[in-house]
């Protein structure tokens, strides 16, 4: 493959990352290993002690383990969402933030299942699921959903690299092991990048964009069926599941700003990454904030309305024992981004990643609330319970598998930026005059 | 100027930490439970003594369970009923089958309940004089017309005294709470006679439980009478299966269509997706060939 300017600086621009490995990447890969391992050795406790050891109980069955679950799978299906719909309506600055979005797409899908898994208590009866499964079970429907996501983001994704595999196969300036070298070989499959290959790998990027952008509402809304066709208050609710979606896009643009803002400034690409894309990004994450907030206060505002008496008790203990957490979610959560990116004023970098952050956080705070207080409010009175029993406080085993999620979602990360440069550079050097334009 | 905004920062998380230390330090005052006596006496003539312990929170009753109560009867000198802890509901009961030998005096039995408290809770006691009532209940046909009949009476000096112009209450069991069918007060014989309504559901042969109950009665609490008859309308309570359950056999039609056409849509694209990576590496091959030709 010929290289061009801007591929060749690219390249230079990645060689240390890809060549070599510094002590402070050791340190940090460390730390995350300690914080993975710790969630391990609860995990361990888990299975040897059994779901005691946990703070769901008869009552509340579901707690922070399934709050994860529907947290990463709205970050996966929210990066496939964005890369999506920007390649397939062909954004020009999507080029250097493309592949972040579809790294997060596949390293959350790959750990949000995870979750779920933690939260089964009988795992010796899980492969029930696929030798037995109910097509009228939206348990089943979910399970379909995500095995279907998971082959066509990774095929996705694989179609993203292949060019950039060919390119670091190819290249002589970066001094990659032979193994590396050998599997960047083995995974290009051989492209040189003449006109019927491009055209064949364009046409199917196109037919999988569009797929995963369908597959990912679908799925996503199956996850909010889940809840949404139950009949427990808070969740039995018609637009669950474009709430769900919309809430999925609102996390999944807070995160691709906040690891934006992490590799541009790990690996100093400020003149690729630029104040227009977290502009452009803040923009979207304002859009989706406004209709997230819409949702929100619809889905509130019928269930207080119609003051049906276990919707209202549901209503009184999310504004009593959980005000903070309803107040930092649906209030702060939404409005602080809508300020800060609304007001030109304040549209800087670094404001526009806190209010990524904020954004990230009451998000996964919303589904905090949206699956515990529910569990706490039962139609029925809770007799001969223990306090702890109908009242769930998540316990260290399930903080620390949640920090483990956490760690493993970043060491996903950092382990695919050294094999791949997390800019896709063949997005860059495809058409070469409209793409200067962006380092303009 | 930012020196000064940092030391006021500083001095509210300092007055805060402090206002929050004092609130942690400060020692939770102890619990002044409320206890309630509740009698009733049932069909065998069994009585049962329920002391209730709660504490209220917000207006709310909170149930004590774990608290050891002790149960007395008589005025000077006690006889020990006996010593229960209280459930999750806040309540102990004990079961007495003869109350003969219990000390009666002109208002009935003093009956006496007490928890002795401790650090975290104070005491508390609570007494009710109970006179003891007999009610009786006679359900029969008559004419065709089916009907129930109650008595109530007390023994006084060893003879039967009609308890006259006391309001009695007859129900049907139900599954969240009794049905009341009747109301009245009873005549100086101490009797009262009703109708019983035909069209109460029963069990599937038509059984249904019927009640005769002096109801928290101010002189001799709570006494009932219950008696199973076959005078309810015999209803089958399995439904005729769902059409929507999880539990069918086969999903609905238009869910396996609608599955299997998005299924079918989306796994046929990655086929296709597939076959241009396979499409790719034979070009790649080929070109390889022409290469070398």
């Amino acid at each position: 493959m010929n290289n061009t300017e801007l591929q060749n600086s690219l390249l230079n621009k990645f060689k240390p990352v890809l060549e070599t490995t510094s002590t402070r990447w050791y340190v940090t890969f460390a730390v995350l290993i300690v914080v993975f391992g710790w969630g391990i050795f609860g995990l361990i406790k888990q299975i040897t002690g059994g779901h005691i050891v946990t703070g769901m109980r008869d009552n509340v069955v579901w707690g922070v383990y399934i709050v994860n679950f529907i947290f990463f799978m709205g970050l996966s299906y929210a990066g496939a969402l964005v890369s999506g719909v920007l390649h397939l309506f062909n954004s020009e600055w999507r080029k250097p933030i493309i592949r972040m979005a579809e790294l997060i797409t596949v390293i959350s899908l790959i750990i949000g299942p995870f979750y779920i898994l933690f939260c089964i208590g009988r795992l010796d009866r899980l492969h029930f699921l696929f030798i037995h499964p109910r097509i009228q079970s939206p348990i089943s429907w979910d399970v379909i959903g995500i095995v279907t996501d998971l082959f066509g983001c990774f095929l996705y994704l694989y179609l993203s690299f292949i060019e950039d595999f060919a390119l670091l196969r190819d290249q002589k300036e970066i001094k990659l092991p032979n193994w590396r070298v050998k599997i960047y070989k083995w995974l290009a499959l051989g492209y040189t990048g003449t006109p019927h290959q491009k055209k064949i790998i364009h046409s199917a990027r196109t037919i999988m964009s569009a797929m995963i952008i369908a597959i990912a509402i679908i799925v996503y809304s199956v996850l909010a069926w889940i809840f949404g066709v139950t009949l427990q208050p808070g969740w039995d609710s018609t637009i669950f599941g474009p709430y769900f979606v919309i809430a999925a896009i609102f996390s999944g643009s807070g995160l691709m700003i906040i690891l934006m803002y992490i590799f541009r400034r790990l690996y100093k690409l400020e003149e690729y990454i630029t104040e227009k894309h977290f502009i452009n990004m803040g923009v979207l994450l304002l859009v989706v904030a406004a209709f997230y907030g819409y949702f929100t206060f619809c889905d509130y505002l019928t269930k207080w309305y119609g003051s049906v008496k276990i919707n209202s008790q549901l209503i009184d203990k999310l504004f009593a024992e959980f005000n903070f957490m309803f107040f930092f979610a649906n209030y702060i959560g939404i409005i602080l981004p809508i300020v800060i990116v609304g007001i030109r004023r304040f549209r800087t970098i670094n404001n526009i990643t806190m209010a990524s952050v904020i954004a990230v956080i009451a998000l996964w705070v919303n589904r905090y609330i949206i699956v515990i207080p529910t569990l706490e409010t039962p139609f029925l009175p809770i007799q001969d319970s223990r306090e702890a029993w109908v009242n769930y406080t998540a316990t260290w085993v399930e903080w620390s598998l949640m920090a483990a999620g956490v760690a493993i979602f970043i060491i996903m990360f950092k382990l695919a930026s050294k094999f791949l440069p997390i800019i896709s550079i063949s997005e860059m050097t495809n058409e070469d005059h409209r793409t200067l334009k962006i380092l303009e | 100027m930012k020196i000064k905004r940092y030391i006021f920062l500083l001095f509210i998380i300092a007055a805060g930490s402090v206002i929050l230390a004092q609130e942690a330090t400060e020692e939770p005052e102890p619990i002044e439970p409320v206890m309630e006596l509740l009698f009733l006496k049932d069909t065998d003539g069994k009585i049962n003594l329920s002391a209730s312990l709660v504490n209220y929170v917000n207006r709310q009753p909170v149930p004590l369970p774990g608290l050891e109560v002790a149960f007395y009867a008589g005025e000077d000198s006690l006889v020990s009923l006996g010593r229960v802890l209280t459930d999750n509901d806040g309540l102990a009961t004990v079961v007495l089958d003869d109350i003969e030998n219990l000390p009666s005096g002109p208002d009935g039995i003093r009956y006496f309940a007490e928890y002795e408290g401790n650090d975290d809770i104070w005491p508390a006691e609570y007494e009710v004089y109970i006179m003891d009532v007999n009610l009786d209940m006679k359900l029969e046909l008559v004419d065709d017309v089916k009907s129930v009949t109650l008595r109530a009476w007390s023994i006084i000096d060893g003879e039967e005294v009609p308890v006259a112009d006391e309001d009695i209450y007859v129900y049907v069991d139900r599954m969240f709470m009794d049905l009341p069918i009747g109301e009245d007060f009873l005549d100086e014989n101490g009797e009262f006679t009703m109708e019983m309504p035909d069209d109460i559901p029963g069990d599937p042969e038509g059984n249904i439980e019927i009640i005769a109950r002096f109801n928290e009665h101010y002189l001799f609490g709570t006494v009932e009478n219950r008696q199973v008859m076959q005078w309810g309308v015999p209803t089958q309570y399995d439904t005729v299966a769902a059409q929507r359950t999880l539990w069918t056999q086969i999903a609905p039609i238009w869910m396996i269509v609608t599955l299997t056409i998005l299924l079918t849509g989306v796994w046929s694209h990655y086929i296709y997706v597939v076959i241009s990576l396979f499409r790719v590496k034979r070009l790649a091959k080929k070109e390889k060939m022409n290469n070398l030709v």
